[in-house]
């Protein structure tokens, strides 16, 4: 039985208090803010580990070739905080990822989103800025 | 002799029974006690238990702009505050009216030394692309946080026992033990990522004083390192059974030219939540990923 | 008072403090204030098993050292025994805690050779190593293992007491660890039951039952005593071997790209 995954709402936004954005560590140095993505595939494993959890998509490109894209996401205490549990996302799930590229030009992004598909949305708990 | 011992029997009997009567009797237009906290054995405020730190950071007016926070805040609120940050409505509100960052000077111009201003500046143009080892951001590195360079988006436990007050950092998996036995500072040439912790109770405020750092942790990210000199002062004070006040006094003579103050606060976390592992070093990619080799078993 | 009522009084007086005088210990170990054994302090293990759980003879840097297996061998089921040999032919690379300075997991991290802290309060004990700072809580307050989790470096720990035994039970322990540097290793099924047992104030007996339906043929134990460290104003240090190892690799390396 696939674990009931929680949505944040609005009120956690308040919640949220003056956190420093001293903590967070160098999204800058190894993803590009001017290059957002989306991308669509099927979820082949999840990788959890700190600083960050990791999500490994197939996406076919253009031509059809399908490419194992590899997605940063957040602690893995924030996972297990928002709800995420080992089950949450299994292998084979069709997701829909936002996120920013890697300035390596890797199949690597930083993730922010999260969509599954009955269209709810999961926050990766991730560090990239807002989305526009 | 029966009859005194019945005496004295029956009447403890009498008194234990009416003596709470006369309490409950009390007029009820008495104002009500100052909340005091619940005690730890050796008589101290009982602190124990899971917080959410807030607040206590080196908040500074007119910071350089610097690569790192090209990208500002994270964005996305950090699912932390369900679970282990603010536990009710009047823990909230309280957080709202405190004071956080820097209180001290009022006008958070930091009193800094130029030589050290302009050193700061320098190291900060080597981050982005970090020119070596020492230049990639200490909480990408899993460099021990020190007092300030943890991410306070992690709980904090705390534990006592007679003659230690023991602060533990959900980040990092680091651990402060502060002794409050009596016992001195280590010796000067013992240099720690977390200093070293003596603590005294003055009334209900445990001040603790924190020598022998090292020069190897990070303040924020404006602020990458401080010098070997460094000196705090913490004092945590419970105010209600949601909130530990916070305040944090940094001397660093290298750095700055007077002692900076700041002011935080722990908020209760939400019953039931736990401590977790943060593993750092295990599971980060990104030396890898900034160097292009080394990635951990085989190279 | 005349001399039948002091008979009296003694008579109940010893009467109503049986029930503490039972409770006594008979030993003299320290007491918390709940009654339970007070196992703060630093202790630290005195022998080789860090090593190699196994008997062993010296080498350069390693000490000799009798194994700490009951039965003398741990059971390996024969599948598992090429890992065995080819971590043990490695494992100067490719040891994640001496290599890389990982957590070593647990029973590992109690018998490096590094003091660790226990801070004891009666919902929780934690064990503070001063092995990479490494530390894992020990839930006493009754809660279950969580549903669901991932595993972690150090596992998940619940504890209870036994008379004066704490009985700690470790699941969810990350299958990357080694039990020591001579590269005995485990699976993800890997379920750790410890006891802790003071057998006077200074000496905590050790024991671990480890089993692992992947990778051993039955359960098996391992046992060793911990030394309390006695110096006056002893305290954890750090050893963050993360650091060391840091500035070994890429001390001198430049980052791509760089200038």
């Amino acid at each position: 039985m696939r674990t009931k995954l929680w949505v944040i709402t609005a009120t956690a936004v308040i919640l949220a208090m003056a956190i420093p954005a001293a903590a967070h560590h160098s999204f800058a140095a190894e993803f590009d803010g001017d290059r957002p993505v989306t991308l669509k595939g099927t979820v082949t494993k999840m990788d959890w580990v700190n600083p960050h959890s990791w999500i490994y998509v197939d996406v076919k490109d253009q031509s059809g070739k399908v490419v194992n894209w590899r997605f940063e996401m957040g602690p893995v205490n924030a996972l297990l905080r928002m709800g995420w549990r080992k089950d949450s996302i299994p292998a084979g799930t069709a997701v829909e990822i936002q996120g920013y590229r890697a300035k390596s030009g890797q199949p690597v992004a930083n993730a922010k989103q999260v969509k599954l598909p009955d269209g709810r949305e999961l926050f990766s708990g991730g560090s990239a800025p807002n989305l526009p | 002799m029966r009859r005194t011992l019945l005496h004295i029997a029956v009447a403890s009997i009498l008194a234990a029974g009416v003596l709470p009567s006369l309490h409950a009797q009390r007029p009820q237009d008495q104002t009500p006690a100052k909340w005091t906290p619940a005690r730890t054995p050796d008589g101290h405020p009982d602190m124990q238990g899971l917080w959410a730190r807030r607040g206590a950071a080196l908040t500074e007016a007119n910071a350089p702009k610097t690569p790192l926070s090209e990208f500002g805040a994270t964005g996305q609120p950090y699912p932390t505050v369900f679970n282990t940050g603010v536990s009710t409505p009047q823990a909230a509100a309280a957080l709202a009216n405190r004071p956080a960052g820097v209180i001290e000077p009022a006008n958070r111009m930091l009193p800094w030394r130029p030589e050290a201003d302009a050193a700061r500046r320098e190291f900060l143009s080597n981050m982005i692309p970090p020119a070596s080892l020492k230049y990639v951001e200490a909480s990408a590195r899993c460099v021990p946080p020190g007092l300030l360079g943890g991410d306070d988006r992690h709980p904090y436990q705390i534990v006592q026992r007679p003659g230690s007050f023991v602060l533990m950092y959900e980040y990092n998996h680091v651990t402060r033990v502060v002794y409050t036995d009596g016992r001195p500072h280590v010796g000067p040439n013992i240099r720690l990522y977390m200093g070293d912790s003596i603590g005294k109770w003055e009334g209900d405020t445990l001040v603790v004083d924190t020598t022998n750092f090292n020069d190897k942790t990070s303040f924020s990210q404006a602020i990458p390192f401080h010098s070997d000199a460094l000196h705090t002062t913490e004092r945590f004070t419970m105010v209600d059974p949601y909130i530990i006040d916070y305040q944090l006094t940094i001397e660093d003579p290298k750095l700055f030219t007077a002692p900076i103050r700041i002011a935080g606060a722990f908020a209760a976390a939400a019953k039931g939540s736990e401590m977790l592992e943060f593993a750092c070093a295990e599971g980060s990619q990104t030396l890898p990923n900034i160097f292009g080799f080394g990635e951990f078993p085989g190279q | 008072m005349n001399k039948r009522a002091v008979v009296l009084f003694a008579f109940w007086s010893f009467l109503l403090a049986l029930p503490a005088l039972a409770q006594a210990p008979a030993r003299g170990i320290p007491r918390a204030a709940d009654g339970k054994p007070d196992f703060n302090g630093l202790w630290q293990v005195l022998g080789t098993a860090a090593w190699d759980l196994e008997d062993h003879n010296g080498s350069l840097r390693m000490p000799a050292g009798q194994g700490v297996v009951e039965g003398g061998a741990i059971p390996y089921q024969a599948s598992a025994l090429p890992k065995k040999r080819e971590n043990f032919q490695t494992r100067d690379i490719n040891d994640p805690a001496e290599a890389a300075c990982y957590m070593p997991g647990i029973p590992r991290a109690t018998y490096m050779p590094f003091p660790f802290e226990i801070i004891q309060n009666p919902k929780l004990i934690t064990m503070s190593y001063e092995f990479g700072h490494a530390r894992r809580s020990i839930f006493t307050d009754g809660s279950p293992h969580p549903d669901g989790f991932p595993d972690f470096w150090m596992g998940d720990s619940r504890g209870r007491w036994e008379g004066d035994t704490l009985v700690v039970d470790v699941t969810n322990l990350d299958d990357r660890t080694w039990l020591d540097h001579a590269g005995n290793h485990h699976s993800d099924a890997l379920h750790v039951v410890e006891r802790y047992t003071m057998t006077d104030p200074d000496h905590i007996l050790y024991e671990a039952t480890l089993e692992d339906s992947k990778v051993f043929t039955r359960p098996w134990k391992i046992s060793m005593p911990l030394y309390r460290r006695m110096e006056k104003n002893v305290r954890i240090l750090e050893y963050e071997c993360v650091q060391y190892i840091q500035e070994q690799k890429y001390g001198n390396a430049k980052p791509v790209g760089a200038k």
